[in-house]
């Protein structure tokens, strides 16, 4: 299965992608990380946003923003990067996938904290990234 | 006790009630763990002033759900012999799972001293989704 979005990689990316998930014979391993926070002036007191990661890519998300719009199971759609889309900056998320490797991811949140990008890189050292993450998409 | 003491006392006072009565607030609450079938679920429960007012999750067959309970207020803790499982700033609350680890039933005490009841239902098919990632509802 290929979790990343078609037609916005390149093909020799995706072949490469294939054969690592073809050759990964782990169950693969299903983590969420929650995210929380207080709102300033908006419509509810507190936001929060929990992520679904498989092997350390983000699948989909759900939560409640500080207009108080809730959001459920809206899909994270990864592009396949050849740079890391972290760039230096400290992950917000980590974990370890079946095979035991490292993964590493960052959530941004816009100003009403609700997250519209999300990138990393999983465990096989691929990165990855969706940066724009939308509800309505 | 000059006037000027007096009223800086009870400024000072109603200050520090206002403080505490809005220190419960909204509390978000994130749990999970795994089911018997191998996947795992989550849940947010929000307790306002220590009541659950709503509760959105991942149950173990993979579907999303949310629940606005209706909370009936009764004379007597609900929890009496059992150990809470939801705790906050001055209440705490016992909360029931089906086999989806769905809250079924939860009872407890809110900030107030006030206890209370709910009891939670699933319908058999809510169209809330199941494995695959759904349009949200923003």
């Amino acid at each position: 299965m290929n979790r990343f979005m078609k037609g916005t990689a390149s093909w020799p990316a995706v072949a490469v992608w294939a054969l690592l998930l073809a050759g990964s014979a782990q169950a693969a391993t299903t983590e969420f990380k929650y995210y929380n926070g207080t709102c300033n002036g908006g419509n509810v007191d507190a936001w929060w946003c929990v992520i679904e990661f498989k092997d350390g890519v983000a699948v989909r998300m759900s939560g409640l923003d500080c207009r108080g719009h809730y959001y459920q199971n809206v899909p994270v759609k990864p592009r396949i990067l050849t740079t890391d889309p972290l760039d230096g900056e400290q992950p917000n998320a980590t974990g370890v996938d079946a095979g035991g490797n490292e993964w590493i991811a960052l959530v941004r949140f816009d100003e009403n904290n609700y997250p519209t990008w999300i990138g990393g890189r999983d465990g096989n050292g691929a990165y990855w990234l969706d940066d724009a993450v939308n509800a309505l998409q | 006790m000059s006037n000027i003491l007096r009223t800086i006392l009870v400024t000072l006072g109603i200050v520090l009630v206002a403080s505490g009565a809005s220190h419960a607030g909204t509390e978000n609450i994130f749990a999970s763990g795994d089911c018997a079938n191998g996947k795992k679920w989550w849940s947010v429960s929000t307790f306002h002033d220590g009541r659950l007012t709503v509760v959105m999750g991942l149950d173990c067959d993979g579907k999303i759900y949310m629940r606005y309970p209706y909370l009936d207020n009764v004379p007597s803790d609900p929890t009496a012999g059992e150990t809470p499982n939801y705790v906050g700033s001055g209440w705490y609350a016992l909360a029931r799972y089906d086999d989806l680890h769905r809250i079924v039933w939860i009872g407890g005490k809110d900030i107030s001293g006030q206890f209370y009841v709910s009891t939670i239902d699933y319908p058999a098919d809510d169209g809330s989704g199941g494995d695959e990632p759904q349009p949200g509802v923003r």
